[in-house]
């Protein structure tokens, strides 16, 4: 009956970090998506952009974001991973 | 809207009051001096507080007997109870001493006053100390330019001196149209409507000549040409008692709450002593004449009987007034109030608030953000830039260039007015609502304070950028004022991005934007990009301006790095999860420089 009962509790517990990866998961995702959206704007404007300056200063930036997203993808793949594991221990 | 009106209407009025009569611009030129000599003269006791002259005078002024005896003594000695009176404001504006003490000294002076009519009577003196206006800012200019602290504070004190005396110089000059139509045999009225009148007059003289000595002058001769009865003389030197207040009240109007509770205290001495003498005239008469008899003074000697007469009502004033030093001090007190402080106070820190960790950690940010507010204002004013910039598109490199002159801001002013006292009140309220809330509350607390931290820092960045942008920015020399620019720039520009994410002007725009700006600075840096080397090098720039820049450049770097670590923490996105997500994304100092790293390759 005790051992019943921890292992109740700890499925509860896993269920609660599991649940707040599956919110962390999201949540980078809807960050990522935000991120995507301001690169696809910023090569929108890149095109039109005809100033030298202008040009450095947008490819600058897209650099950050996408060594920004390359970091959120990574965090991503590895969250998906570990999602994965814990499916296959706890069918 | 009636201060900015204000101003702009008193130059208006004085400048059509100048053109109009001379001697009206002379008067006002002198009442500008003498405030002007009030300032030097604070600034000159201020070298000494803390030192000899806050020895000496706690010495002599620690007992009323012995602060009523300063004040007789300096007076008797200075021959100008106004000056004594200015002193003794400027002692309280500089807090060398305390009200009471300084009431003691002003009741000291009335008495000490009364030797100038015993000098002008009995032998016919006067000390005359205008004389020495120039000398004295000569000697006290010379010794402003010195190094030493308290040769500079002499200077300061004489040069104030001299300034004082000039100022009443011309005060006077000014007057002397109306001094030659004062005639005082035209006035002459017998009885107590008389006694009223003629002290109303010795008021009026003794505030346009700016001086009691001149009002006696002036009586004795009248009273020696019969002009005026005994009894009027008596009721001149009366009002002059009253009137010779005047100077205080000036030099009051440049001191702080305590000055301008001495010369209230001042006013009241005298006029009490002035009713209480035209009350009681028929007695004082008498005790004069039985004093004269006894002292040898022929009866008919009214000069010498009026000096008698002017040290006795005096001396009657402090008997009377002594006992009630206290009761002024706090009279003066509840009606000359301290001003409430223009002190920027909490809006969102609420003790009820600090119970509930989710509301206080709401009220923290919001009183956060609050600061971060006042302090752009602070920050853009120390770069000389309109805060309305932030929100326009306008290049930064134009806005600069359109804005050259730095206006020095007292940053420090600024601080203690609109950043302390909130800073502070958040402080205090995390403290106190971290007591009840989980390890996760006890961050978000920890990072609003750090945040609070930041932009302290960064106005404190500013304070000391300012002196150098201010220097530099008006140079001839064109390297150096693009590089302060540059600076202005760096920093407007951080300050910009700021504005946007707070106002989600950007929809896509979070937190991560800043990660741009932090590459940005490390870009910008005058240092590790070899700006500063080869403006050396090229002989541009000198070796002081070189080391200024370096330290300058410092300077902007942490206001910049403040700024975004509190942007991080004020404006990140309100979902924990969302803001979470953000912050594990957003990149470190190394993953930066490695973007910068390989975007510098890529580029060449």
């Amino acid at each position: 009956m005790a051992t019943n009962k921890l292992l109740e509790k700890l499925r509860v517990l896993l269920g609660a970090e599991r649940r707040a990866q599956i919110a962390k998961y999201e949540s980078i995702k809807q960050v990522l998506k935000k991120l995507k959206k301001k690169e696809n704007a910023l090569k929108g404007k890149l095109k039109n952009e005809t100033g030298v300056k202008a040009c450095k200063q947008l490819k600058k930036e897209m650099s950050v974001i996408s060594a920004q997203r390359k970091k959120g993808m990574k965090i991503l793949k590895e969250l998906k991973e570990l999602k994965e594991l814990k499916k296959e221990n706890n069918p | 809207m009636i201060r900015n009106i204000l101003l702009p209407t008193i130059f208006l009025l004085l400048t059509y009051g100048f053109w109009l009569s001379p001697d009206f611009k002379e008067i006002s030129a002198g009442v500008a001096i003498f405030l002007f000599g009030m300032l030097a003269l604070e600034e000159g006791f201020k070298a000494f507080t803390g030192g000899t002259l806050e020895r000496l005078l706690r010495r002599t002024t620690n007992q009323l007997w012995k602060s009523i005896s300063f004040g007789v003594v300096t007076t008797t000695l200075m021959q100008s109870s106004s000056l004594v009176s200015v002193i003794t404001i400027s002692f309280l504006s500089a807090e060398l001493i305390t009200l009471a003490a300084g009431i003691g000294i002003i009741f000291g002076a009335n008495l000490g006053t009364t030797t100038g009519a015993w000098l002008v009577a009995g032998f016919g003196l006067k000390v005359k100390l205008s004389a020495y206006a120039m000398p004295m800012l000569v000697f006290g200019v010379t010794l402003i330019f010195q190094k030493s602290r308290s040769l500079k504070g002499v200077g300061y004190i004489l040069a104030g001196m001299g300034f004082l005396f000039l100022g009443i110089h011309y005060m006077k000059e000014g007057f002397e149209a109306f001094k030659q139509t004062l005639d005082l045999a035209e006035y002459a009225i017998p009885g107590y409507a008389g006694l009223f009148i003629f002290a109303l007059i010795g008021i009026m003289a003794t505030v346009i000549m700016q001086s009691s000595h001149a009002t006696l002058v002036l009586v004795l001769t009248a009273l020696a040409a019969q002009q005026i009865t005994y009894d009027n003389a008596l009721a001149l030197a009366i009002g002059s008692n009253v009137g010779t207040t005047i100077t205080a009240i000036l030099g009051a109007m440049s001191s702080n709450v305590q000055g301008k509770r001495l010369a209230g205290a001042h006013l009241i001495f005298n006029m009490t002593t002035g009713i209480i003498a035209i009350v009681i005239i028929q007695q004082l008469i008498l005790l004069v004449d039985l004093l004269s008899n006894g002292l040898g003074i022929a009866a008919d000697n009214y000069t010498l009987k009026l000096a008698i007469f002017h040290t006795l009502f005096n001396l009657l004033g402090i008997i009377i007034m002594v006992p009630f030093i206290t009761r002024l001090v706090s009279f003066l007190e509840r009606i000359i109030a301290t001003p409430a402080a223009e002190i920027a106070t909490p809006r969102y820190l609420y003790a009820a608030s600090a119970e509930i960790p989710d509301a206080a950690i709401e009220a923290v940010r919001k009183e956060t953000a609050r600061l971060y507010n006042q302090a752009v204002d602070i920050i853009t004013h120390g770069l000389s830039l309109q805060r309305e910039i932030l929100l326009s598109e306008q290049p930064l490199e134009e806005v600069v260039t359109e804005s050259d002159t730095i206006k020095t801001q007292e940053i420090d002013h600024l601080y203690n007015k609109y950043i302390k006292a909130i800073y502070g009140a958040i402080i205090e309220f995390i403290s106190h609502a971290q007591n009840s809330v989980d390890k996760e509350q006890v961050e978000e607390f920890s990072t609003l304070r750090q945040a609070g931290h930041n932009i302290v820092e960064a106005i404190k960045g500013i304070k000391h950028l300012q002196k150098n942008l201010s220097i530099y920015m008006a140079s001839d020399n064109p390297h150096i004022r693009h590089e302060y620019n540059n600076i202005r720039i760096q920093i407007a520009h951080v300050l910009r991005e700021l504005e946007i994410l707070q106002n989600g002007a950007d929809e896509a725009g979070t937190i991560l934007s800043l990660d741009q700006l932090k590459m940005e600075i490390s870009e910008r840096d005058v240092i590790s990009t070899g700006v500063l080397d080869s403006l050396i090098r090229k002989n541009h720039i000198s070796a002081q301006m070189a080391t200024s820049l370096m330290n300058d450049s410092a300077y902007c770097q942490n206001i910049c790095r403040n700024l975004i670590h509190l942007g991080e923490t004020l404006f990140a996105a309100s979902d924990p999860d969302e803001k979470e997500a953000e912050r594990s994304v957003a990149l470190n100092e190394a993953e930066i420089k490695e973007v910068l790293n390989n975007y510098s390759e890529e580029k060449n």
